[in-house]
């Protein structure tokens, strides 16, 4: 095995995964000398009676909810995350809970940032200013629909990407009570954006053993789960399996560059409004035919981690990358008929693509190019990898 | 001078990249279907432009389509329709305008002119009744609408033009017609993207008459009799304008403050109609031919201007907590003279406000503050500094920036001065109509807020009025005549008249089918007959015209779900459906999806918004 010449990764969020899970929130609280947590939540987890069960896990604990904010829908932006702040500083709170994914996770970030740095407004770190001190206890208990960044270190308010390591949550509790079978279409965005994040990780050329070493579970966990979750979303080993996988896929995504489907899927969920998971299961096979096709040379990791070890010693050595591409392939294609299979489908207007293409490659810092970025939309828009 | 019964039933079709024009015989078919106006012109576009082209491309085309009635004396009927696909939204778009152009078209013996590709360099246009010639702009390219205009029309009887916002593509753009625009969804942009700066029309070259005059003269008393008795049309609006509408919005609770945070506000009649018509010494300056007469010109600062409207009032002024009648003239004037749409400058001017209260932007732009106003209007005209990134408006603006949360949009086209969380009816209207907010779908605020004729919180059966409203509208749109007849029209019969008005509203509550049937509209497809030569039978005339218009209406609705258009589109903005108001004790939000998924029940299409095959074929669409 190569060692590289230099390379970083910093792992942050401690996870704690398994029944009883949420009892030890109180412990961890105490750990950071904290008693009154502010729980922010969306609607839906509240609809879903999943709040009331949250709640019961801290009827035996010295733990005070400070309040629940349940005002999060679909869309993080600083008018909420301000209302927040607000219900924070007046029950006199000193930590804070997100109940839920994406957006709520998101939202609480900020929140976190407004109150430890307190501040108003997000202006500054729009700027590049950096968040250069310990924010208050973040918990995150995932519960659903993860937008895959719950865990990094990487927040989006008002459709603003700010990346800082104090951005990290702190703890991050996965129990089976708070991850109920979603819709199997819900399992199966989450699970391509997992794969999408442990993909880019294990074949980005900066790739390194850390970040491989955290894929690999990431992967060998949606390779047998995934499947498995969109067929029967109420399975809870495939529920937490899956929810493990997208805390993995996470750690290696915040220590890795973003790939291309994540940029393309981003830039085109902004314009639209519709969900990146959408999004990166269309754009993901066009990636991999694109990298079959241009014969990119990536680590064999990626043949291992989907198809595992006896597979993985029966294959000769050179084909191992390709036949790991055709793994990802086949594994995001078992998602049949769950997802759009091409932007046209989602009636994606033809001509916004260059647009997508030309933001995509500047944000990439000059690894894709614009052309790459046209070649892989333009596939994706027919759906022909599919 | 060759005499035209009704309709000429000539279109040209010019196409810029091959400098070529065409004449196209309008079919029977699609006149009975469509009638003409916004009909015609959406299905003629559907004939010819595919789904998915940039609507800043050469494949985009923009309609210009003629009333039916127009030309033949009926009162307010000197109106015409244009049609695109919209820079700003991204869908179908139609605006309608009361400028001499209509006429001038007309009299120059078309009924529309349909413009594809892109000129080489500006152009403007000059259209006679033997075809069209591309002329030179490179002089009049630059100058703002006032100043090209003024030079178009010493060529011919009326002039569209558009203004450096539409030479600059922003994407609200306007065309300017006389002192009348095709304001909303973007059309100046896209003329500027064809490099067209104008289009004159010679006019005076044939005369129209109705095809049955006598039918229609008798038709035509009964409406200048129901214009001339109406509060609305021959009192209100007459006299103080569209902005007659403030003090009636304040004291209903929908007038929108400070980005529709807020729905009255106690110095809202410091800028009022009846205020400024005092103030100003207003006198009549209108459309042709109108009696009702709601535009209005008067002295402002020794100068002559035009009397704002009330959604320039609405946008610029109290939703930007501004009471200052004079800047809200200055603004509208800027707006007028760099070709911008009124209400999407407003709009994305309080979300600019906004954001750089929460430090999304920088600008030096803020709630109640007149600083910066006009210098903003002009970096957007003239995409410079941050007026670059507004001139795509407040959903673009907000997609880069953030603060999609209070960005006051709907597919893309910003509020108008109705804030619906006062009217739910009206909520449902915005969420529904076709080419993104518009007020002009329905305008149910109207028996909602001002009349008392429906309960404005009622969720019952609001789906069967925006459903019949709608129809009616897109017919109106198509005949095409003012909308401001419908006050007349649908409230001046006896039937109507002699009720109160707690009787209507416990009927529309309850029986909204029946009230709403009851309503004698005959009016309109009489005037249609007439004027077209057609034998008029009593009720089932009527029943087709308001099938016309709802063919119409399904038609646009069909060619935007080709755009990608579905339910998740059909919404309003977060802050109105999840915000309550202080102005309301409770303060409600807008209860939307119950009453959608009513609606699409009721228009035939299916639970994605999208319509049925079955409601296709009903309505005699060709499904592509």
């Amino acid at each position: 095995m190569l060692i590289p010449d230099y390379y970083q990764f910093l792992i942050h969020p401690k996870i704690i995964s398994g029944k009883c899970s949420l009892e030890n929130i109180p412990s961890e609280l105490n750990g950071y000398d904290a008693q009154k947590p502010l729980v922010i939540t969306g609607k839906n987890i509240m609809e879903r009676g999943l709040v009331k069960k949250f709640i019961k896990a801290f009827y035996d604990s010295t733990v005070t909810l400070g309040g629940i904010f349940d005002e999060v829908r679909d869309y993080a932006g600083i008018s909420l995350a301000r209302d927040a702040a607000f219900l924070y500083k007046e029950r006199g709170c000193d930590s804070i809970i997100a109940l839920g994914n994406g957006t709520v996770v998101d939202l609480a970030k900020a929140v976190n940032v407004l109150v430890s740095e307190k501040i108003d407004n997000l202006s500054a770190y729009h700027e590049g200013a950096s968040i250069s001190r310990q924010l208050k206890p973040l918990i995150i208990v995932p519960a659903c629909r993860s937008n895959g960044m719950e865990a990094t270190n990487v927040m989006t308010i008002d459709n603003r990407r700010i990346t800082a390591d104090f951005l990290y949550p702190d703890v991050i509790v996965i129990d089976p009570r708070m991850t109920p079978g979603c819709c199997p279409e819900c399992v199966a965005e989450s699970g391509v954006i997992a794969l999408t994040h442990a993909f880019a990780a294990l074949t980005d050329e900066a790739h390194n053993p850390m970040t491989a070493a955290v894929a690999h579970p990431a992967l060998s966990y949606l390779s047998e789960y995934l499947p498995k979750g969109v067929t029967r979303p109420k399975n809870k080993d495939a529920s937490i399996a899956l929810a493990n996988a997208s805390v993995l896929a996470a750690s290696a995504y915040s220590n890795t560059r973003p790939g291309m489907a994540d940029l393309l899927a981003e830039e085109l969920s902004i314009i639209t409004g519709i969900s990146v998971g959408k999004y990166m299961r269309i754009l993901l096979p066009s990636l991999i035919a694109d990298m079959q096709k241009k014969k990119i040379k990536i680590s064999d990791e990626l043949f291992l981690s989907l198809v595992g070890m006896e597979a993985y010693a029966a294959t000769p050595v050179q084909e191992r990358p390709q036949k790991g591409l055709d793994a990802a392939m086949k594994l995001i294609n078992s998602l049949k008929g769950l997802l759009p299979k091409s932007l046209e489908q989602l009636k994606i207007q033809k001509y916004k693509l260059a647009e997508v293409a030309r933001v995509a490659a500047e944000r990439s810092a000059e690894r894709f190019t614009d052309a790459d970025c046209r070649t892989v939309l333009e596939q994706a828009w027919e759906g022909s990898a599919v | 001078m060759q005499e035209i019964k009704g309709t000429n039933d000539r279109i040209l079709e010019i196409d810029l990249s091959a400098k070529k024009f065409r004449v196209t015989k309008i079919g029977k078919k699609d006149r009975n279907m469509y009638l003409g106006g916004k009909g015609l012109a959406l299905k003629l576009l559907y004939d010819r432009m595919e789904p998915g082209v940039d609507p800043l491309g050469e494949k985009n085309m923009i309609a210009f389509m003629m009333g039916v009635l127009m030309g033949t004396g009926a009162p307010c009927s000197g109106r015409f329709e244009a049609a695109t696909k919209s820079p700003l939204t991204g869908i179908m778009s139609t605006a309608s305008c009361g400028g001499p152009f209509g006429m001038a078209l007309k009299t120059s013996g078309w009924d529309g002119i349909i413009i594809s590709g892109k000129a080489k360099v500006p152009v403007y246009l000059y259209i006679d009744s033997k075809g069209v010639q591309l002329k030179p702009a490179k002089a009049i390219w630059g100058k703002d609408t006032g100043a090209a205009e003024a030079v178009l029309s010493k060529e011919g009887v009326g002039a569209l033009v558009i203004g450096p916002a539409g030479e600059n593509l922003v994407r609200f753009a306007n065309i300017r017609s006389g002192h009348r625009f095709l304001g909303r969804g973007g059309m100046g942009a896209v003329l500027g993207s064809k490099n067209i700066k104008g289009i004159v029309a010679k006019g005076g070259e044939v005369k129209i008459v109705p095809a049955k005059k006598k039918k229609f003269d008798r038709s035509n008393k009964r409406f200048f009799k129901y214009i001339n008795q109406n509060s609305i049309t021959s009192g209100s609006y007459r006299y103080y304008g569209t902005n007659a509408n403030t003090n009636l919005s304040n004291a209903a609770g929908i007038l929108p403050v400070r980005n529709f945070t807020g729905g009255s506000h106690g110095e809202a009649h410091k800028i009022s109609g009846e205020t400024m018509a005092e103030r100003f010494k207003t006198t009549w300056d209108t459309c042709k031919p109108c009696i009702i007469m709601c535009g209005h010109k008067g002295m402002i600062e020794g100068k002559e201007r035009h009397i704002p409207e009330y959604e320039t009032v609405g946008l610029l002024g109290h939703n930007l907590e501004i009471f200052d009648p004079v800047v809200i003239s200055e603004w509208n004037d800027i707006c007028a003279g760099m070709g911008m749409d009124t209400i999407s400058s407003g709009g994305t001017l309080a979300w600019a406000m906004e954001a750089t209260e929460k430090g999304l932007v920088k600008t030096n732009l803020k709630f109640g503050s007149t600083d910066g106003i006009s210098e903003m209007l002009r970096n957007i005209a003239y995409r410079k500094g941050i007026g670059k990134d507004l001139a795509l408006g407040s959903k673009a603006a907000s997609k880069k920036y953030g603060g999609e949360d209070f960005a006051m949009h709907v597919k893309g086209m910003e509020l108008p001065a109705y804030d619906p969380r006062g009217c739910f009816g009206h909520g449902l209207s915005y969420a529904t109509a076709n080419r993104g907010a518009c007020h002009l779908s329905t305008s149910l605020f109207v028996l909602e807020a001002y009349l008392g004729m429906a309960d404005p919180y009622a969720m019952r059966w609001k789906h069967y009025m925006v459903k019949f409203m709608e129809n009616a509208y897109a017919a109106m749109n198509s005949l095409h005549i003012c909308q401001f007849t419908a006050f007349a029209v649908f409230l001046e019969p006896p039937l109507i008249k002699l009720t109160p008005n707690f009787i209507i509203k416990i009927l529309n509550q309850n029986l909204a089918p029946l009230a709403l049937n009851l309503m004698d509209v005959s009016l309109w497809p009489e005037l249609w007959h007439a004027t077209v030569g057609k034998t008029y039978i009593p009720f089932v005339s009527m029943l087709k015209f308001r099938k016309a218009g709802e063919r119409v209406h399904v038609l646009e609705r069909y060619m935007n779900t080709r755009e990608g258009i579905s339910k998740k589109d059909d919404t309003l903005p977060l802050r109105l459906l999840t915000e309550g108001r202080k102005c309301d004790s409770k303060e409600r939000s807008v209860p939307l999806e119950k009453m959608l998924k009513k609606y699409y029940r009721l228009r035939g299409y299916d639970s994605n918004g999208i319509p049925k095959k079955r409601t296709l074929k009903r309505l005699g669409i060709e499904i592509k």
